[in-house]
């Protein structure tokens, strides 16, 4: 318990998104790519979620961001504040990273000033090359993934779902990526990451290991 | 955000030019249309009743051309996949519009004379076949249908159904309607009105079944 807090009072947390017994799946004979899954997460806390390919991740964190629908099961999220970035924006995206962060920005509610202003922040900030004016469709892996985290980044929002961040991302834009993050954090964003990293578990508040749909707590030792 | 929406879709879709596939076959089926031989009614017959499939063709290429991760972070950014399929739907009716519009000039071009009530009519008509076509394609796009040959087939059986079965709102009313000539002014005037309440109902009905079942998809 931190220094200074009298004993037994514990402090409120705000739950930002909460899953409870959540299942999904995609069709009415599939597989449940998900089963009872059970996840809270409060404002400023890291959560870390990792699994073999196929596990589930990405429909996880697709559910939880209201991208997917959970098939039973109840998710409560912040509908409209939240930062989703899916492993890879599509390679036929006709918009240069320029227009297509304008538009994100728009959708946020911010004005087009602001939007192009924090684009060019974000987007100097993780060294997108060649630069904004080029269709999205026509960059690198790893310039792509930077428009696709730029566009999560441009408002606060309170709630940030992060497919694989980094993956692809040079070592520059990695560093920049965390502190991104942090950021967001120290602004109240509950922050889930879905990865195959282990060195997100530093400074992670929880973690998890999705195996066939089925999360569960990874034991301290193994997290910290 | 409504604006910023349907000016993000319009930027997306329009920069994919899978419009120009369906504008082309309406602006080559329009001008290839023999209206020598026929009335303005007969024109806009043809012209509004054409307008049904290339509006459909256009809401299927502007409903499907983002990507489902594209799609699937505007709709976590937007905060709800209903406004982004209005959105997409709006905007496939809006690029109708310009379209529509040529039908009912081509008939003030090449017919003549066209009369008042002949031009109020064509023009509702040509309104309401694009708002059937859009709101026919709402079930027909991601995430409910994603095979080129499911989307072609249950089009193909609107088309028929659009035109083949007796007071289907709007095409084959409106093919009714425009083969009593010459046309009686006060007929018009109690018929389209019903007709424009029979497909906006129709239309809602499309659109609520097209969100529901992407629901299930999603």
């Amino acid at each position: 318990m931190p220094a200074g807090r009298p004993a037994g009072i514990v402090l409120a947390v705000q739950i930002m998104v909460r899953a409870r017994g959540v299942w999904k799946r995609y069709s009415r004979w599939g597989d449940w790519a998900l089963a009872a899954v059970d996840l809270a997460a409060g404002a400023g806390s890291l959560t870390v979620i990792v699994g073999g390919n196929g596990s589930g991740k990405s429909t996880l964190l697709r559910v939880l961001t209201g991208a997917a629908r959970e098939t039973r099961g109840r998710v409560v999220r912040p509908v409209g504040s939240i930062g989703y970035v899916p492993e890879r924006l599509p390679a036929q995206l006709r918009l240069t990273a320029g227009q297509y962060l304008v538009h994100m920005g728009r959708l946020r509610g911010l004005d087009r000033r602001h939007t192009e202003a924090r684009s060019a922040e974000l987007l100097g900030r993780l060294a997108l090359y060649p630069g904004p004016d080029v269709p999205i469709g026509e960059l690198s892996k790893g310039n792509n993934q930077k428009v696709a985290l730029a566009q999560a980044f441009l408002a606060p929002v309170r709630l940030l779902a992060l497919d694989e961040p980094d993956s692809g991302l040079d070592a520059t834009a990695a560093a920049e990526l965390a502190e991104l993050i942090g950021q967001a954090r120290r602004a109240g964003a509950a922050v889930l990451i879905s990865t195959h990293d282990p060195a997100w578990f530093r400074g992670a508040d929880a973690a998890f290991e999705l195996t066939a749909g089925r999360l569960a707590p990874l034991a301290p030792d193994v997290s910290r | 955000m409504t604006r910023a929406l349907l000016r993000y879709v319009l930027a997306d879709a329009l920069r994919g030019q899978r419009w120009a596939a369906p504008v082309l076959l309406y602006l080559a089926g329009t001008t290839a249309f023999d209206t020598g031989l026929g009335s303005a009614l007969s024109c806009y017959s043809f012209t509004a009743s054409l307008l049904l499939p290339v509006s459909l063709w256009l809401t299927v290429a502007i409903g499907n051309s983002e990507d489902q991760t594209q799609a699937a972070i505007t709709i976590v950014t937007v905060g709800s996949p209903l406004r982004v399929l209005l959105a997409k739907l709006l905007a496939a009716y809006l690029v109708s519009l310009p379209v529509a519009g040529f039908g009912v000039a081509w008939a003030l071009i090449t017919v003549h004379p066209v009369t008042p009530t002949a031009l109020a009519a064509g023009t509702v008509a040509h309104l309401l076949c694009p708002l059937a076509g859009v709101a026919a394609a709402a079930p027909l796009i991601r995430p409910v249908l994603d095979r080129l040959a499911w989307v072609v087939f249950l089009s193909v059986g609107v088309i028929l159904a659009e035109t083949t079965i007796p007071g289907c709102p709007p095409v084959r009313s409106l093919l009714v309607l425009f083969a009593q000539e010459p046309l009686d002014a006060g007929h018009v005037a109690a018929t389209l009105p019903l007709i424009t309440l029979e497909t906006a109902a129709l239309a809602t009905a499309l659109v609520a079944a097209g969100y529901r079942l992407s629901q299930h998809r999603r």
